[in-house]
């Protein structure tokens, strides 16, 4: 029996049992539907947020990540796919600084390179007195101080400024300049990092760093996040408790999919069983008239194959529009985010071939079990 | 020319085996109308339905026209249905949903009959049984011995050498068997070989040869002039 007679008896078969290929189409169309629905909803709801944790960065190019680490395992997180890592200093010690035996807790410290942005501010149109900062004297113990602050503390070149760390070592430095300090911005004293990290380090401190990462595509944070705390290192961001509120979200909808497409199975599985029940004499007929169990299967193939690509239409048509109320939804909670249309194709396209798998797969136990048994027999129970 | 030899068919019936085809041995000649009587339970549907290949023997050969059906895979039975047989059941199979001319069309379909021919020989076939007028209706709307000829033109639509057809009269009053009958011997007359399933004597003697079965076995095969009950 060629195709084209097959799909002529799919048709016949389609106008004669109109009734039992509708329902089956329901069925599949409600179920189809509601798992798109779920799948459209989520991937939605999940880019909307995303691209609003986006819209609210200062900078706009992506989310800022803040995580405290040792630099000595800085390799160990080379390979995670941050679009920018920036260093923003060491971690407060604990520690205080002290001149004359006065508490100097209300002043501001700046640890800085021979080379970093805030010391060549610090230098840049100002008048310093005494030794500048250079590579070559960076591990001395030196210390710069505003004129402001000298003033206000009495310091001169020369003098010493001492550092207590909490286990009781004390650091002394040495007043190496005082420079002018008109702009406010400018802080109080000046240290230089090598000189700093290197009595850190006497003190039997491990350098902890604060780091800033910057991820372009915020999805990929949740994954980051346990990365790190694999390794014992806490992230976090500022909008932590947004990102778990739909995490959790995430899980239960994506659940709630499985659970779905596993029915979709069985109801496509149990559709066809139905089907093949239901015609299996026409089917024998069809034999005892000489088509092969393969022509007989082909016809009940083709007509599935129609009904579950139109309940996939129909499907993808419904689902699009429940999603509009999502929007309307997720709009009227968060006003100020825009709301991301997710693409589904991909959802419509996987769920098309797994269902065509599942008919093949059915169609060929079906067939088995058709060339086991007698056409009289069944013709006879018919 | 069909030899049937050594043929044994046995079905499990709860825990019982029941013997419906014992050793069966016999040759039917091409163009031959042969009936096969017997009571019910002889094993007269089983032997017509392992002629037909819709069943298959436990042992022995079914030989048609030289070939061994017993011996051919699914793909060759269907084949020899198609091309060697038409079949007339008492509980007629037809489609309840498809109208005359579509039931009819089926046996085209099947054997791949160009659409522009298709039409031709089903109109031509309906006239043979006399349904050309009905060819739009439903069969669920036709009455029984209309249905009959319905089966009896899809048997024959595809000029099938054998016809198998059991107990055709047996939902049907005297008038419509005695136009079945009638029918039955007009296909014997243009060639056909006819095996006729009955336990009705009178349609029996239609045939030219009676073989009657009991518990599976043959115990008498005679000419139907010869035959008395």
């Amino acid at each position: 029996m060629k195709l084209q007679t097959c799909f002529q008896f799919s048709l016949k078969e389609l106008r004669s049992n109109r009734l039992l290929f509708a329902l089956c189409s329901l069925l599949l169309v409600s179920i189809i539907s509601t798992g798109l629905f779920i799948a459209y909803s989520d991937e939605s709801i999940m880019k909307s947020f995303y691209n609003y944790t986006l819209k609210f960065n200062e900078s706009g190019t992506g989310l800022y990540i803040y995580f405290d680490m040792p630099y000595e395992m800085l390799s160990l997180i080379d390979d995670q796919p941050f679009d920018q890592l920036y260093f923003n200093g060491d971690s407060d010690y604990g520690s205080h600084y002290s001149f004359k035996e006065n508490s100097l807790e209300d002043y501001e410290f700046w640890i800085v390179d021979v080379n970093s942005e805030a010391y060549l501010r610090m230098k840049e149109g100002q008048k310093t007195e005494g030794v500048e900062l250079t590579e070559d004297n960076s591990l001395n113990n030196y210390i710069w101080v505003s004129k402001q602050t000298s003033e206000s503390i009495g310091c001169e070149i020369g003098d010493v400024i001492s550092k207590c760390m909490p286990n009781g070592r004390t650091f002394e430095y040495e007043v190496a300049g005082i420079y002018s300090d008109e702009n406010e911005h400018y802080s109080d004293f000046y240290i230089s990092s090598a000189r700093f990290f290197y009595d850190i380090n006497e003190a039997g401190y491990t350098r902890v760093a604060h780091f800033t990462a910057v991820l372009a595509n915020p999805e990929k944070y949740n994954h980051i996040k346990n990365v790190l705390k694999a390794r014992h290192v806490s992230a976090w961001t500022d909008y932590d408790e947004e990102f778990d509120m739909l995490a959790l979200i995430d899980v239960m909808l994506k659940s709630l999919f499985v659970i779905v497409m596993i029915s979709a199975m069985f109801v496509v599985y149990n559709i066809e069983k139905i089907i093949f029940r239901n015609r299996l004499s026409f089917i024998m007929r069809l034999k005892m008239l000489g088509a092969t169990t393969g022509n007989a299967v082909s016809i009940y193939l083709i007509i599935m194959e129609c009904i579950l690509c139109l309940s996939f239409v129909f499907s993808f048509i419904l689902s699009f529009l429940f999603s509009l109320y999502v929007k309307r939804i997720v709009e009227f909670v968060i006003p100020e985010i825009e709301f991301v249309t997710a693409n589904i194709g991909k959802y419509v396209l996987a769920g098309c071939v797994i269902c065509t798998a599942i008919l093949f797969l059915v169609m060929h136990i079906f067939k088995t079990k058709v060339d086991r048994q007698s056409i009289s027999q069944v013709l006879q129970d018919g | 020319m069909i030899v049937l030899d050594n043929v044994c068919r046995t079905f499990r019936i709860g825990e019982e085996l029941v013997k419906a085809v014992d050793h069966i041995s016999l040759k039917i000649n091409d163009n031959e109308f042969v009936a096969v009587v017997g009571r019910s339970g002889s094993g007269k549907s089983t032997l017509m339905n392992l002629i037909g290949a819709l069943d298959h023997v436990d042992s022995g050969s079914i030989i048609v026209n030289g070939t061994d059906i017993t011996k051919l895979n699914n793909r060759d039975l269907a084949e020899y249905r198609l091309k060697s047989t038409g079949f007339i059941f008492q509980a007629f199979h037809l489609e309840p949903l498809y109208t005359v001319y579509d039931n009819v069309r089926i046996a085209l379909m099947i054997a791949d009959i160009p659409p522009r021919l298709q039409k031709e020989k089903v109109i031509n076939v309906l006239k043979k049984v006399g349904l050309e007028s009905k060819n739009g209706v439903k069969v669920s709307k036709l009455s029984g011995g209309e249905r009959q000829r319905v089966a009896i033109a899809r048997a024959i639509v595809n000029d099938a050498p054998i016809i198998l057809a059991d107990e055709p009269c047996g939902n049907l009053d005297s008038l419509n068997s005695g136009l079945i009958m009638d029918l039955l011997k007009t296909l014997h007359k243009y060639g056909k070989t006819i095996i006729l399933v009955t336990h009705n004597i009178n349609d029996a003697k239609c045939a030219d040869r009676i073989i009657e079965l009991k518990d599976g076995r043959v115990i008498r095969d005679e000419a139907s002039d010869l035959f008395s009950i």
